[in-house]
């Protein structure tokens, strides 16, 4: 990346040429004022450049991400957009169960460990044992409806269970999933009235 | 159309900064186009290294990266 020094007229009679070349070349072209630099004019490219770098000198710990994320690729540690996609869903999935935990383990005064895990392997059993399209009743529970993936979820959804009106994160994330199947709930009671059941036992 | 792969410490970032459904079908996208056109990206220097990194933002996700002729190596995301 050459640097050219340019007095201001000159940089001002050869502007558009200046540009292009900066841009074309990488050529930086220090504008200077009766001989002293006073500006740079550099290519928008390359701009963007010098700011990466910037945000990566002061951002250490990027840094090292950029370090280590060099070392995996070159140790073939890396994983396809389709693996990505599945952990992210697998990682919302239990974000969802925690925040749901949380909030019912207050509603409840059940542990929200406990509750956590209550859920946990319930939509892992339900994901793992629907698979087919179907309808299921389950006696003091409600049914449950396996729909293909073309089908918009109603507005009850999984999330409905454990007393939420609607989930339509999970209808998305199901659409977006080839072969997952949308999981419709038509519950008669609530996780919630379940476990305030429980409780009062 | 290069074939597209994150480095673990990529996934784990993009983990971290939970993109919504929306946000990852725009990255999904993006990163198609990127696919085509790998020069689309900002070169910029890292420590005398020699492989050349790009850098490549998608709403408030910023993607470093390297790429050949038949791969993008997704090495970072913040």
């Amino acid at each position: 990346m050459p640097e050219l020094p340019k007095s201001i007229s000159e940089a001002r009679q050869n502007l558009p040429s200046l540009c292009q070349t900066a841009e074309a070349r990488l050529n930086r072209y220090i504008i200077t004022v009766q001989g002293e630099p006073q500006s740079v004019l550099l290519g928008y490219k390359d701009y963007q450049g010098l700011k990466a770098a910037a945000e990566l000198l002061n951002r250490p710990e990027l840094a090292a991400d950029v370090r280590r994320g060099l070392k995996e690729i070159e140790n073939g540690q890396r994983m396809s957009l389709e693996d990505v996609r599945e952990h992210l869903g697998e990682h919302a999935k239990a974000s969802e169960i925690s925040d749901l935990a949380t909030e019912l383990g207050g509603k409840s005064g059940v542990d929200a460990d406990t509750v956590a895990t209550i859920m946990g392997v319930f939509f892992d059993k339900v994901r793992a044992d629907f698979s087919s399209i179907g309808k299921f009743n389950i006696p003091g529970l409600g049914s449950i409806a396996v729909k293909d993936t073309q089908t918009e979820p109603p507005a009850k959804t999984i999330a409905s269970l454990f007393g939420r009106a609607t989930s339509p994160k999970i209808g998305r994330r199901a659409k977006a999933s080839p072969g997952v199947k949308y999981v419709v709930l038509e519950p008669t009671v609530t996780m919630k009235d379940m476990l305030e059941a429980g409780t009062k036992k | 159309m290069r074939r597209l792969y994150f480095s673990l410490t990529a996934n784990r970032r993009l983990t971290d900064l939970r993109p919504t459904d929306e946000e990852f079908n725009a990255i999904d996208l993006q990163l198609a186009e990127l696919a085509k056109n790998p020069a689309l990206g900002f070169e910029f220097p890292f420590q005398n290294q020699p492989r050349k990194l790009l850098r490549f933002d998608v709403g408030r996700f910023g993607f470093i990266y390297t790429y050949d002729e038949e791969e993008i190596n997704l090495v970072t995301i913040f």
